[in-house]
């Protein structure tokens, strides 16, 4: 196991289906305690480094919190700027999965070029919309960056996902409303993501995983704030008693989906479709100049401790900090993986509803795993 | 949560665009494809087999050092 921890998944199976599901974590849930004790400046610097995968979400979030302690709202302008590079670091997390890990399941070879590609967009993006300022530290300097125009860089991405992810422009796959539009969209074969929902259509793998575990709601932050003392929830959240999902499933809608929710639940085509959802979604939405609603603007109140939520790549991210005299009293971050994969969660439930000869339900249960996406390495054992 | 690690490149095979890292003295083989221009001695960023980016030496004593005070309260008391 590295520092990074892991995720341990096991599971019994016996007549053709899983018997047990057993999840454990050696993931470094209290990571955040190492801010304890230190000045507020220097853990707003040290947040995306610590947490670098999702270094934007974590940065973001990180100083929502500490602005929400201090009584301070960011402007607007540094707002929508901090929400769209949320928004495109989401972006280029999706496309992860799809274009390095989606191949695999097809036996085929990860798209490394097209992921340089969508990398080096990113970077651009950033250059643009912050003009090399650090928007994600406290207090600002006064600078108001002009909203940036990235239609130019929009484009570009537009083309990249044409090519390497939808055949067609993003927006225009968007217009696939209905089932039958997919399955002839999927018959082109022009990409491996049409080839990966191909086979699931192929396979009859729809519904697998379909379950009953509820969407995390909008967090009430004073039930939010109580829950959080207690860092056995930080550990194993539950919400009102039972265990929750939050992923791009859970925030992502559109026709075609609430068509497939209808048919298959919250089943595999349902995860897979999502993330094609909302990559195209975001990618026409990369301007600062639009809404912060991955990131609200909150004005503090002063009132420690204070905390934040941010929509991140794998769900809902919460930053939440005491502040004693400019040093950080207490700190605590609660990771989507936490919901995703708690012991009796989402995953874990999922799981036991596959049936088949081992290796079948190794292979399904891969696919679940990546579809729903924990943020560190996994290992899978089926007995 | 989402850490990618700083490990510093031992050895680089051009052919297949990978390097061997050490990361306190554990070797692992990364894949390169994403990051370019990288020498042997160099800091990466690693994540889940691939290097997500390159890092100064600095940057990586001072994260390695944060990890290391993380691994020592991870699993303390509160």
């Amino acid at each position: 196991m590295g520092i990074e921890g892991s995720l341990a998944i096991n599971l019994e199976i016996g007549s053709g289906h899983v018997r047990k599901v057993d999840i454990s974590s050696s993931r470094p849930v209290h990571a955040s305690r190492i801010f304890q004790g230190k000045e507020i400046q220097e853990v707003l610097k040290t947040v995306p480094m610590l947490f670098s995968v999702c270094g934007t979400a974590q940065a973001c979030a990180g100083i929502m919190a500490c602005e929400h302690a201090l009584g301070m709202a960011p402007s607007l302008e540094i707002a929508q700027q901090r929400a769209c590079l949320v928004r495109m670091e989401n972006l280029r997390e999706q496309l992860w999965r799809i274009l390095l890990e989606w191949p695999g399941f097809l036996d085929e070879t990860p798209d490394q070029q097209s992921m340089m590609s969508a990398l080096a967009l990113q970077r651009e993006h950033r250059q643009l919309v912050t003009d090399g300022r650090n928007p994600f530290l406290l207090p600002g300097d006064g600078h108001v960056q002009e909203l940036a125009d990235v239609r130019e860089l929009s484009n570009s991405l537009a083309e990249l996902l044409e090519s390497m992810v939808y055949g067609i422009l993003p927006q225009h796959w968007l217009d696939i409303t209905q089932l039958e539009g997919l399955e002839n969209w999927c018959r082109s074969g022009a990409t491996v993501a049409a080839r990966t929902i191909g086979n699931v259509l192929d396979q009859d793998w729809c519904d697998l995983g379909a379950c009953q575990i509820e969407a995390l709601p909008d967090l009430d932050l004073e039930q939010l704030h109580k829950l959080m003392q207690d860092d056995e929830f930080v550990e194993r959240p539950q919400w009102l008693g039972s265990c929750r999902e939050t992923t791009s499933c859970t925030r992502t809608d559109s026709p075609l989906l609430q068509q497939l929710r209808s048919r298959y639940g919250n089943g595999l085509l349902v995860r897979l479709v999502a993330r094609l959802t909302e990559i195209a979604q975001l990618s026409d939405n990369l301007s600062p100049a639009i809404s912060t609603q991955n990131c609200k603007v909150e004005a503090g109140d002063a009132i420690n401790p204070g905390i934040a939520q941010v929509a991140a790549a794998r769900g809902q991210l919460v930053h939440r900090l005491q502040l004693e005299e400019g040093l950080v009293r207490r700190y605590q971050i609660l990771a989507p993986t936490e919901w995703n994969f708690h012991p009796q969660g989402l995953v874990a439930t999922a799981l036991a509803t596959l049936k088949g000869d081992a290796a079948m339900i190794e292979q399904q249960a891969h696919l679940l795993i990546n579809a729903i996406d924990p943020c560190v390495g996994y290992e899978l054992m089926v007995n | 949560m989402c850490h990618a690690i700083p490990a510093q490149v031992i050895e680089i095979d051009k052919a297949s665009d990978m390097a061997t890292v050490s990361l306190d003295g554990v070797k692992k083989d990364v894949s390169l494809a994403l990051v370019q221009d990288v020498e042997i001695g160099d800091y990466l960023l690693v994540h889940v087999g691939y290097a997500l980016n390159k890092v100064s030496e600095e940057e990586a004593q001072r994260t390695l050092e944060l990890f290391a005070e993380m691994a020592q309260l991870d699993g303390a008391q509160p």
